[in-house]
């Protein structure tokens, strides 16, 4: 009885041997298919992100951070601040990601980022960015922004006017204070 | 059966004027302000009269707006009925001091001991109150205290102070320094205990008597914790356990992040049943804001923690058998090799293999990707036939059973006794398992059975796990059958501070039970959270349990444990 079971189990590592099974991984040639899901090195949008903030609040690590970056969008990111991520802070939570309002940042599959020094694994916006404009598109966005603020400005005088002839009684600092907030949220 | 506002008109008439304060919440939880003079009669009273044969732990609360201490008991039944009591006692915050309950339930040692460290609060008749967690410099700073200043000094943003050593090297060190202590500029409160070291040899008593190491640095140690050994010949005559090796604060570092950030601390207790974790954060802090989960998310949420119940087994299982065969790591190989399919599938839905930060409140994060039903339903059939393969393995070989059958065995009133919970508990035959006993998400609606074991030897422990595996493929076929479509998430805003209140959350984790006691004053981060880890009460344990076995089989009993000091830590 005992001889049988003990016979038996040399059965087992013969059917294992049969089966098709992965078991190394030829990794630095040859990468794992990652999932789409993948929460790898994030991916930025510099074309769309408004430079709110939000991501650099949320991180519970506090590895992002707000840099100037040169080839955003003028017109939609005043200050041209974008983050800037340490990657030797972060732990992929993807937080910054869900918290983002105009979902420019994303999570790509790459996730090869060593570095000699620490601070080379601090990633620039340069780095992170999969869609950013040339220094051109951003001279042109930067004319037109100033051609939008120019009619702004036109119109607001004009609103202004006619503000103030409409109602002379009318106070001129509230029309003033309420005048740039619409300005600004367009 | 019991419910809560039975058990509370049961005190009150047993002992009129001890019930300062009370809150039914449902018909399974009681909260209970317990005049500190009585807890110790009310809680005879519930163990005799109710059956509340479950010290499941205990957790202190610094209140320091109303200048006093809370140490929350929380009590539950084995299977009796379902009512968890949280029962509360206060102190002063000068001179804290409660009864010690270790009379009444032999492994709220560990508990009380953990409080005192944290908090200060003297227990009186606690037999051994020594440090457990921290390290004796921290002896006296009380640091989960509210008015802990701390490293880094929150307040003034100071940090530890460089020092050049005469060999030039540069040390840092917490205020206060040697020099200040040693000048007596701050006056550091250090209580007289003997050291761990001194109290280990105390115990040796012959010189045939000898101290064996193993850990904390010790291949067998899933760790790092120490476990000291003191032998004669090949016997284990006593046990002695040290913690707080990777002691990481997590409890204090969720009260000084915001509600959603805390998920991700989470995590970070136990990386391999880390989606459980999240699910207890989640569904305590949902408890208090009374959020609906959407039916896809709570499908969802419990396809995913099965998934991550199977892989935990599966390394579980390889750890120890790596152990007990201490030939390598051939039959750790196979298990890694299946569990590499379960966490490609849970990867596919997180899009992280190991910190999933994956449940939120109100919902999850992603939803199943496309064909995610198809992969399940390739991987779970493999799955069960090698679980079965596994199973009949071990049963057959002579050998294996020779080694682990009868080794470590604990009887059912023991392990009640001692509060393990999880596969340990169940292997003795005690069928407790928090899915059933305090049903969270769609839990009630599914069809699964409790597996329990016969003898609670390490044998049936790791049988127990492996047969716990066929359940949980069986609990996701009927999920995957089923996943209604619709939302993932609440339409409900989730707002940035949640209203005060307070939750006691339970789940079973691949380990046992875990619980979490969420408090929230209102702000925008949680006021206290304390873990309640299920591995924490199981290792209390392991030193009895050592006591008269051969040297060969502490690592067998200690591996079939499931051990993951990291969340024992915490
Ligand atoms: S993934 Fe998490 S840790 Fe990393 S930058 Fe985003 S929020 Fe911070
Ligand atoms: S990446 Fe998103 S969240 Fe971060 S600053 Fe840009 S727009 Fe705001």
């Amino acid at each position: 009885m005992l001889k049988i079971k003990l016979l038996k189990n040399f059965s087992w590592p013969l059917k294992i041997a049969t089966q098709e099974i992965e078991i190394t991984r030829l990794y630095p040639e040859k990468m794992m298919e990652l999932p789409a899901a993948e929460r790898g090195i994030h991916e930025l949008d510099a074309t769309t992100c408004i430079g709110c903030s939000s991501c650099a609040r949320v991180c519970p690590n506090n590895c992002v951070e707000m840099v100037h970056y040169k080839f955003g969008n003028p017109l939609k990111n005043k200050k041209m601040q974008f983050p800037q991520i340490d990657f030797g802070r972060c732990m992929f939570c993807g937080l910054c990601v869900d918290e983002c309002p105009v979902e420019c940042l994303k999570m790509g599959k790459k996730v090869i980022m060593a570095g000699w020094e620490r601070k080379d694994i601090i990633k620039d916006p340069e780095f992170l960015a999969t869609k950013k404009f040339s220094a051109k598109e951003v001279a042109d966005l930067e004319v037109e922004g100033k051609r939008i603020a120019a009619e702004k400005a036109a119109a607001k005088k004009a609103a202004d006017a006619k503000k103030a002839a409409d109602a002379k009684n009318a106070s001129k600092e509230g029309a003033a204070d309420a005048n740039p907030k619409e300005g600004g949220a367009s | 059966m019991t419910i809560a506002s039975e058990v509370l008109s049961s005190i009150q008439s047993a002992f009129p004027g001890a019930v300062l304060d009370s809150r039914v919440e449902s018909d399974r939880r009681l909260w209970a302000t317990i005049d500190s003079n009585k807890i110790l009669d009310v809680c005879k009273h519930l163990s005799s009269k109710h059956s509340f044969d479950h010290y499941s732990g205990s957790a202190g609360v610094d209140w320091i707006a109303r200048k006093e201490m809370e140490v929350v008991e929380i009590m539950a039944s084995h299977g009796a009925h379902q009512v968890v009591a949280m029962l509360k006692i206060k102190t002063p915050r000068e001179n804290p001091s409660v009864k010690s309950l270790t009379g009444l339930y032999w492994n709220a040692n560990w508990y009380e001991r953990e409080i005192w460290e944290m908090f200060g609060i003297n227990f009186e008749g606690h037999p051994e109150q020594y440090p457990l967690l921290l390290s004796d410099e921290l002896m006296g700073a009380w640091p989960w205290r509210k008015d802990y200043k701390g490293y880094p000094d929150l307040t003034t943003g100071e940090r530890a102070v460089e020092i050049t050593t005469p060999d030039g090297y540069t040390e840092y060190r917490i205020p206060p320094t040697p020099a200040e202590v040693e000048a007596g500029t701050v006056v550091v409160e250090r209580p007289k205990y003997p050291s761990f070291r001194e109290r280990e040899e105390l115990e040796i008593k012959s010189d045939s008597e000898m101290i064996m190491h193993l850990g904390p640095q010790h291949a067998m140690v899933p760790g790092p914790f120490l476990l000291d050994i003191l032998v004669e010949g090949e016997r284990v005559k006593k046990a002695f356990l040290d913690l707080g090796y990777i002691h990481k604060g997590i409890e204090k570092i969720m009260e000084n992040r915001t509600w959603l950030q805390g998920i991700t601390y989470t995590d970070r207790m136990c990386y391999v049943a880390s989606l459980s974790n999240n699910e207890c954060y989640c569904g305590a802090v949902e408890k208090i804001l009374g959020l609906e989960v959407p039916q896809r998310a709570q499908y969802i949420r419990v396809i995913l923690e099965e998934l991550s119940r199977i892989q935990s087994h599966l390394i579980g299982t390889g750890e120890f058998l790596t152990l007990v065969a201490g030939v390598g790591y051939a039959p750790w190989q196979y298990m890694i090799m299946d569990r590499e399919k379960i966490i490609s599938l849970i990867e596919s839905v997180t899009g992280a293999r190991l910190t999933h930060t994956f449940v939120r409140f109100g919902g999850v994060r992603n939803d199943l990707p496309e064909g995610f039903a198809e992969q399940c339903k390739k991987v779970l059939p493999y799955m069960k036939s090698r679980t079965e393969e596994f199973i009949e393995l071990f049963a057959q070989d002579p050998i294996y059973s020779a080694r682990m059958e009868n080794i470590g065995s604990i009887t059912p009133e023991t392990a009640k006794r001692m509060g393990v919970s999880g596969p340990p508990l169940r292997a003795t035959g005690v069928a407790y398992d928090m899915r059933k006993e305090d049903p969270i998400l769609l839990y009630p609606d599914l069809d699964f059975k409790v597996i329990t074991g016969t003898r609670g030897d390490s044998a049936d422990r790791i049988d127990v796990r492996l047969r716990e595996i066929l359940e949980s493929i069986h609990i996701i076929e009927q999920c995957l059958d089923r996943i209604p479509s619709g939302p993932i998430k609440t339409e409900a805003k989730i707002p940035k501070k949640v209203p005060a209140g307070e939750a006691y959350y339970r789940v079973e984790d691949p380990r046992g039970e875990m619980g979490m006691y969420v408090i929230s004053d209102g702000g925008d981060k949680p006021y206290r959270v304390k873990v309640r880890g299920p591995f924490y009460a199981t290792f209390q344990t392991l030193t009895p349990l050592l006591e008269g076995v051969y040297i060969a089989d502490a690592v067998a009993i200690a591996g079939s444990m499931d051990g993951c000091p990291s969340e024992a830590d915490r």
